[in-house]
């Protein structure tokens, strides 16, 4: 499974026009532990927030924020194809 | 030892000078920070102190481990009765000055009187001067710190200062060590400038001898050789707080507009690092997370020695005011810290009042013809002036939201965000209920550092949850839970920041904000003590600390109904994902404050009850 996935920078996107893809955007600090502010991710059912992480070594208690298509979830919701994901680090304590 | 096993006790009044000694029990006891400030002002305290009178003694602690070389823990208490809260007032601040009270062979000082004219304590490995300042009175903190070193010419000197703010006794005047390092909240400044003290110089070049060096030495290069490679504590150094401010509006709890809205629309300029330089630290810590700015452009200039704006004060002066120019925000900043201003309470008093005017509360004949508006951005620098100086309407707001709503009238009361006369921090309870609890359980009024934040609980996988399991916390809790297991995790957590502040140690350094673990600070004290302790005595040390606060409160006058958050946190936020929702529910609330108590050994009106008092021993304040 994991390595059906494909991970593929923001640039190379016209290489899967017409694919479902995850957009994932990683905000501000997230940014220093991923190849790039803005991936896409190729979709498959059954994908989830935590797999993506995964994958970049990012471990789940480092984001403090899942947003899916503007909405709240968890990491373990399972994504919608086309959907935007965007992930923010965790935060508290000022 | 990790302690010189002296107390250095000043009477300002007579300028007498005396040094007290103790032995290793009273250390074991009470550790250091706040756990020897409380033994000190429930000993040396009458019942109705006035805070900004000579019988108000003044106690700096640093913590047991402070001065140390042990990674992230430079902290010292200032403690005293609050001008702001007329509660207990304490407030920690890292740098530089703590160890360097230590290497002077001190483990706190006592100041009790006032000086009938201004003063500095000059205390240099062991020996104590009380000099003249009135040369320096007036002065910035800037002028003062170089004045202090040129003169007694020695340019390691660490100076805890006030600067005008705390000379006016402004009600939230902070105090600073290094120019940017602040006990930032409860207005001890001004107990500072009331008692004719501008500065305390310190000078020390021999820390307490660690029993076991090798040992720290190994500890301090495990931390140096992790910061870069761990999740929070590489963010804390690269970002430092202001990288939070993106997620907490994204959440929809970003202070704005007095707290009413909970999304500020231009969060990202005031979360830019346009300004920043490269970050600084405090004394033996390698996370290195202090933000520091300059701004060279056009008519605003911002130096760079006053640090920079974080997180709180890029929120309350910024965001709240519904500022986002961060110009403007980042030299109010530097205004304050050259005037010695807390810039939460600071924010949060202009906010208020920009909310009674725009609701037609005030207008701008009591403002000085201000125009108040949520976003003006020309009114901010012109108000720190006002307020710091105590001059026309920011003689008013010199005095706190609290005691300004009592002169704007009983209409402006629901539009105070504020705990015990403290105005809060900028979290708000609405999106994260633990922190509604520390508010209200705080001795020194609406705290953000009572606890541990929820978010680090919300999962299993959260760094609070795998890190605190070593302390029983092994199950996730929701955000805005309110229920029982809520209320375990700020119970048990609030006893870990009360350990915490008795031994010295930064929260940016240590789990669950940052990556040193218990187990790593367990074998540190014991390293530098010799003491065959472990997390049970130190957890006990620090819910000894909280049970001698809430005595010193009830002694004040205090009672169970002092523990409540504004009625604002009621309402709903007006924007952003939880907005025109109710998340806190005041019934709900009350109760899991009421299960705290219970939990902690306190009775129904918020004092400690015999039995607790006789475990912690602690009888003695019966007696
Ligand atoms: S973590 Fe940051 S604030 Fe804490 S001691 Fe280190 S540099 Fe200072």
């Amino acid at each position: 499974m994991f390595s059906d996935i494909k991970f593929i920078l923001a640039n190379t996107i016209i290489c899967l026009e017409g694919r479902p893809i995850i957009t994932v955007r990683f905000i501000s600090a997230l940014q220093d532990y991923v190849p790039a502010a803005e991936v896409k991710v190729k979709y498959y059912p059954g994908l989830t927030v935590r797999t993506i992480l995964e994958e970049y070594k990012l471990p789940a208690g480092q984001v403090g924020l899942v947003l899916v298509d503007q909405k709240a979830e968890t990491v373990d919701c399972a994504l919608k194809d086309n959907s935007t994901v965007e992930l923010y680090p965790i935060f508290g304590g000022g | 030892m990790s302690y010189n096993g002296k107390i250095l006790k000043v009477n300002l009044s007579s300028a007498e000078v005396e040094i007290e000694k103790k032995e290793e029990d009273f250390y074991r006891r009470y550790f250091g920070g706040h756990g020897i400030g409380l033994y000190y002002l429930l000993n040396e305290s009458g019942e109705e102190t006035d805070p900004l009178g000579p019988d108000n003694p003044l106690v700096f602690a640093p913590g047991l481990l402070t001065g140390q070389r042990i990674p992230a823990v430079p902290r010292y208490i200032v403690m005293a009765k609050s001008p702001l809260t007329n509660a207990l007032g304490k407030s920690e601040a890292g740098g530089w000055w703590g160890p360097e009270l230590k290497k002077a062979g001190f483990d706190a000082i006592v100041i009790t009187g006032a000086s009938p004219k201004p003063v500095y304590l000059w205390i240099k490995d062991g020996q104590v001067e009380i000099r003249d300042a009135t040369h320096l009175w007036g002065r910035e903190t800037g002028e003062t710190q170089d004045g202090i070193r040129e003169e007694l010419d020695d340019k390691r000197i660490q100076v805890a200062q006030i600067g005008p703010a705390g000379e006016n006794q402004v009600l939230y005047a902070n105090i600073v060590n290094n120019l940017a390092h602040f006990n930032g909240r409860n207005g001890l400044g001004a107990v500072m400038g009331a008692k004719n003290l501008k500065a305390i110089a310190v000078r020390g070049t021999a820390a307490p001898e660690a029993e076991n060096a090798e040992q720290l030495k190994e500890i301090f290069s495990w931390a140096v050789d992790n910061i870069s490679e761990h999740p929070l504590g590489s963010m804390l150094h690269k970002h430092g707080t202001p990288g939070g401010i993106k997620t907490v509006n994204a959440q929809g709890g970003l202070p704005t507009n007095n707290f009413a809205l909970g999304v500020c629309d231009d969060a990202e300029e005031l979360a830019s690092e346009q300004y920043s330089l490269k970050p600084k630290g405090c004394y033996a810590c390698p996370v290195v997370c202090k933000r520091v700015v300059e701004i060279n452009e056009g008519e605003i200039k911002v130096d760079r020695r006053y640090g920079g704006p974080e997180y709180e004060t890029l929120a309350a002066i910024g965001s709240n005011c519904g500022i986002s120019d961060l110009k403007i925000v980042a030299k109010a900043n530097e205004l304050c810290n050259r005037y010695t201003l807390d810039t939460i309470s600071l924010g949060m008093t202009i906010s208020f009042a920009m909310r009674c005017f725009e609701e037609g509360i005030i207008g701008t004949e009591d403002t000085d013809g201000l125009e108040l508006k949520f976003g003006n951005k020309e009114v901010i620098l012109p108000l720190v002036e006002k307020i710091a100086r105590r001059e026309g309407f920011g003689d008013l707001l010199s005095r706190g939201s609290r005691r300004a709503a009592e002169v704007f009238g009983p209409e402006s009361e629901k539009f105070l965000v504020e705990v015990k006369g403290q105005e809060a921090p900028m979290h708000d309870p609405r999106i994260k209920s633990g922190l509604g609890l520390q508010y209200a359980l705080s001795v020194n009024g609406a705290d953000h550092w009572y606890a541990q934040h929820d978010p680090f609980f919300a999962t299993a996988d959260g760094f609070g949850v795998i890190e605190m399991s070593a302390l029983g916390i092994t199950e996730p809790v929701e955000p805005l839970d309110t229920g029982a297991s809520k209320v375990r995790m700020i119970f048990y957590t609030s006893l870990l920041n009360s350990a915490y502040d008795v031994l010295g140690v930064c929260m940016f350094g240590y789990v669950a904000r940052s990556l040193i673990p218990l187990d790593k600070l367990a074998a540190a004290v014991k390293a530098a003590t010799g003491w065959n302790t472990s997390w049970w005595e130190m957890i006990k040390a620090g819910e000894r600390a909280l049970a001698m606060a809430r005595e010193y409160n009830r002694r004040q006058g205090l009672a169970a109904a002092d523990d409540r958050l504004p009625r604002l946190f009621y309402s709903f936020l007006e924007k952003g994902p939880f907005g025109g929702k109710i998340t806190l529910e005041k019934e709900q609330f009350e109760a899991a404050v009421a299960l705290y108590y219970g939990m902690a050994g306190w009775t129904a009106e918020g004092g400690v009850t015999e039995s607790k008092l006789e475990e912690l021993g602690l009888a003695w304040l019966n007696q």
